[in-house]
């Protein structure tokens, strides 16, 4: 008796999804010839095999050197953000803020107008004195001076976090 | 607007961000269809880069009437086939297509090899992949790694769809025959 064995093509077709006959009338037909059967399991192991990735892979910063090679976009990436200039801003006036308020101006002064080195050590000893001392009851301003510099580098964080992946 | 048309509008506005996540997001496309051509690594790597600046270079004048992958494709390909007439690598006959890749075998051309490893299949499969004409390569490797449609690997190939169909058959047909022929891998097959 003849037996009507598959095509290359119809099992392909299957195999891509686009074939006419149901997988029941395939296992059918595999379960009775072993010829399909083997043509059929080559064809998917084939298909398998093509699916991997050939192993080619572009640098790391391969992004980034497109870029640098793109006069427009490169200029626009080292150019001023507003974003950057108002966060930096804010965490140096918080910094100056915390600075400005626990300094003691007038030590500083009468270092420089008694200028000497042998008193230096004990004017820097008396105003590092006057500014610890000057710590008590500021708790409060520290742990916002704190927050504020934690808030600036959050936003920071948040508003230019893809330029650090 | 669709994501693809918001990304294209921000990279027009000149949103360098944008454009690095458009790269990001077809560099595997790129690579697949570069590593298939050009033989060179270092040139893969350089034409990779000018498929990339020629995208940006012509993204106003991309019209939505395919996918965006579909069109940044045909420019890595249109870039790859230049590359390669150029530097005198594409035979015509490789670009006309031979009656072998009818997908008859030559059964006498053909020295088996000794028995291979099921390790070693994959490199034996990419050594044949490169013995295929190049459009065999590129439409395969859409095909299989990229999943695109015949109608987009027409697109990207100017090639009509029946063709592109009848090429993916011919060409793992070839491939099915010379890994049994060449190699014996049907114990490991089986």
């Amino acid at each position: 008796m003849a037996v009507n064995h598959w095509s290359d093509e119809e099992i392909q077709g299957f195999l891509d999804g686009k074939s006419s006959i149901s997988k029941s009338l395939l296992e059918e037909h595999l379960n009775t010839c072993a010829a399909c059967t083997k043509a059929f399991r080559y064809y998917q192991n084939l298909y398998s095999e093509l699916k991997q990735e050939p192993g080619f892979r572009l640098s790391p910063n391969f992004a980034r050197t497109v870029i640098s090679h793109i006069p427009q976009l490169a200029q626009a990436r080292a150019g001023f953000k507003f974003s950057d200039a108002f966060i930096g801003s804010l965490g140096i006036a918080a910094v100056l803020g915390v600075l400005i308020f626990f300094i003691d101006f007038s030590a500083i002064a009468e270092v420089v107008t008694k200028f000497s080195f042998s008193s230096i050590k004990a004017d820097l000893q008396g105003w590092l004195k006057n500014s610890l001392s000057s710590l008590n009851g500021g708790v409060l301003l520290i742990g916002s001076s704190v927050l504020t510099l934690l808030v600036t580098a959050t936003l920071d964080r948040l508003l230019s976090g893809s330029k650090y992946r | 607007m669709t994501e693809t048309g918001k990304l294209v509008k921000l990279i027009l506005s000149g949103d360098v961000q944008a454009f690095e996540t458009l790269i990001e997001e077809h560099k595997p496309l790129v690579s697949h269809v570069v590593f298939r051509m050009i033989p060179n690594p270092q040139d893969r790597e350089d034409i990779s880069q000018e498929v990339f600046i020629k995208v940006y270079q012509n993204l106003s004048d991309f019209r939505f009437e395919a996918k965006l992958s579909t069109w940044i494709a045909q420019i890595a390909y249109n870039l790859a086939i230049n590359y390669l007439r150029q530097k005198k690598m594409v035979p015509l006959d490789d670009l006309e297509l031979q009656d072998d890749s009818q997908g008859h075998l030559i059964a006498e051309n053909i020295q088996p090899d000794k028995k291979v490893e099921e390790k070693d299949i994959s490199q034996r499969l990419k050594t044949e992949i490169d013995n295929l004409p190049v459009q065999f390569r590129v439409i395969v490797t859409l095909f299989h790694l990229d999943q695109m449609s015949y109608n987009e690997i027409g697109k990207i190939l100017n090639l009509p769809e029946g063709t592109v169909k009848s090429y993916l058959f011919r060409a793992r047909k070839l491939l099915k025959d010379r890994l049994l022929s060449k190699y014996q891998v049907e114990d490991i097959w089986q």
